[in-house]
């Protein structure tokens, strides 16, 4: 990486208040706690300072912010892996007002790997091509993961929550 | 299965304005120090002649050193003096050249060395009550040694001045240098003290 493109400090600001509400939603989905999720954000967002990429549009810039996000957070998934230190049940620390939290503790029960797609499609509103380029895979792999994660998701819902 | 009931679900997530706040100071704290850092790597970047000029005034101001230290001349010490096994059997007072002041005065068969210490109220000069000369040679304008010595009588030392004699036999007139490697002080119930060094003088018979 070349330091010496870095972006000015006074551009952080209008990064955070735009993206990072939906940069700690993908972030706290993956992670399961609040602490994490914002560290991630925080790493994403100096990553993004520091490599100062250009972007066509916004679009890609948002686009470019959750890819960086979700490879910040299977990092630190990856750490908790080689440094187990607490039971992630225990780190799961969803917020008190969200009343629906029985789909959302459903959602968090399920594999990373379906709960960014299902994220991404069902709450970003992203499309499929959109999602295959965010993670790397191709349309198809994402089909096939949304397709096992909703029934992952509908059975876990209907044999806990409801 | 609502999937709107996920949506809503999970838009609820929202970082706290503190958080935010938080993440907005560390990352430009973080960029505006790296930021410096590339500034200052910049400004490292090319800078050989810099360099050379800062090397050559360091090594000017330790050639500065050195002259300053030369001309300020040499502090005597103190060393022991051991036997083959470490043991120590005496003590000698070292590099003293700076610290005795030498001049000659020719007489008839002799020549008398008055020797003054420069600081007499300084150790070993301050203890010593008699001066001797250890080690001498006198050469004649052509280098050639016409006598030498190794042990003087030893001559009373007062404020620090001391006259000692060296006699001369079978010299003729002419220039000729003394030269003084070592003198030797002695006190009452102390070992004589070896006090080395380097005294050059010279004088006319």
């Amino acid at each position: 990486m070349d330091n010496s493109s870095v972006r000015p400090a006074d551009g952080v600001q209008s990064v955070v208040r735009l993206y990072g509400d939906i940069l700690y939603r993908i972030c706290f989905v993956m992670l399961g706690n609040q602490a994490d999720a914002e560290d991630a954000v925080q790493e994403t967002i100096v990553r993004y300072m520091q490599k100062a990429p250009v972007f066509a549009d916004v679009g890609h810039e948002k686009a470019w912010l959750i890819t960086t996000a979700r490879n910040q957070c299977r990092d630190m998934l990856r750490f908790r892996l080689r440094h187990p230190q607490t039971d992630i049940d225990r780190l799961r620390d969803l917020p008190s007002d969200t009343s629906d939290s029985g789909i959302l503790d459903a959602l968090m029960s399920l594999p990373e790997r379906f709960r960014l797609v299902l994220t991404l499609y069902y709450v970003e509103d992203y499309r499929i091509e959109d999602i295959a380029r965010i993670i790397e895979k191709t349309p198809s792999a994402v089909k096939m993961r949304l397709q096992k994660g909703r029934r992952l998701l509908e059975e876990k819902y209907r044999k806990e929550y409801l | 299965m609502d999937y709107g009931k996920l949506k809503s679900s999970v838009r609820k997530l929202a970082m706290s304005d503190e958080a935010k706040e938080r993440i907005i100071r560390n990352c430009q704290e973080k960029t505006s120090y790296e930021s410096e850092e590339i500034t200052m790597n910049r400004s490292k970047t090319g800078t050989w002649r810099k360099k050379s000029i800062f090397a050559a005034a360091v090594i000017a101001l330790c050639l500065c050193f050195a002259a300053a230290a030369a001309a300020a001349g040499h502090t005597g010490f103190f060393r022991d003096v051991t036997d083959w096994k470490g043991a120590v059997v005496g003590t000698q007072y070292e590099q003293a050249s700076d610290e005795i002041e030498v001049a000659v005065i020719p007489a008839e068969k002799a020549i008398t060395v008055c020797a003054a210490a420069v600081d007499p109220s300084s150790a070993p000069y301050l203890y010593l009550d008699t001066l001797g000369i250890a080690d001498y040679t006198i050469t004649d304008v052509s280098g050639n040694t016409v006598a030498e010595g190794k042990q003087t009588e030893m001559a009373e030392l007062t404020d620090g001045k001391a006259e000692i004699a060296i006699p001369l036999d079978n010299i003729g007139n002419g220039d000729y240098k003394l030269v003084i490697k070592a003198f030797v002080g002695g006190s009452k119930a102390d070992q004589p003290l070896p006090i080395s060094g380097t005294w050059e003088c010279d004088f006319s018979l």
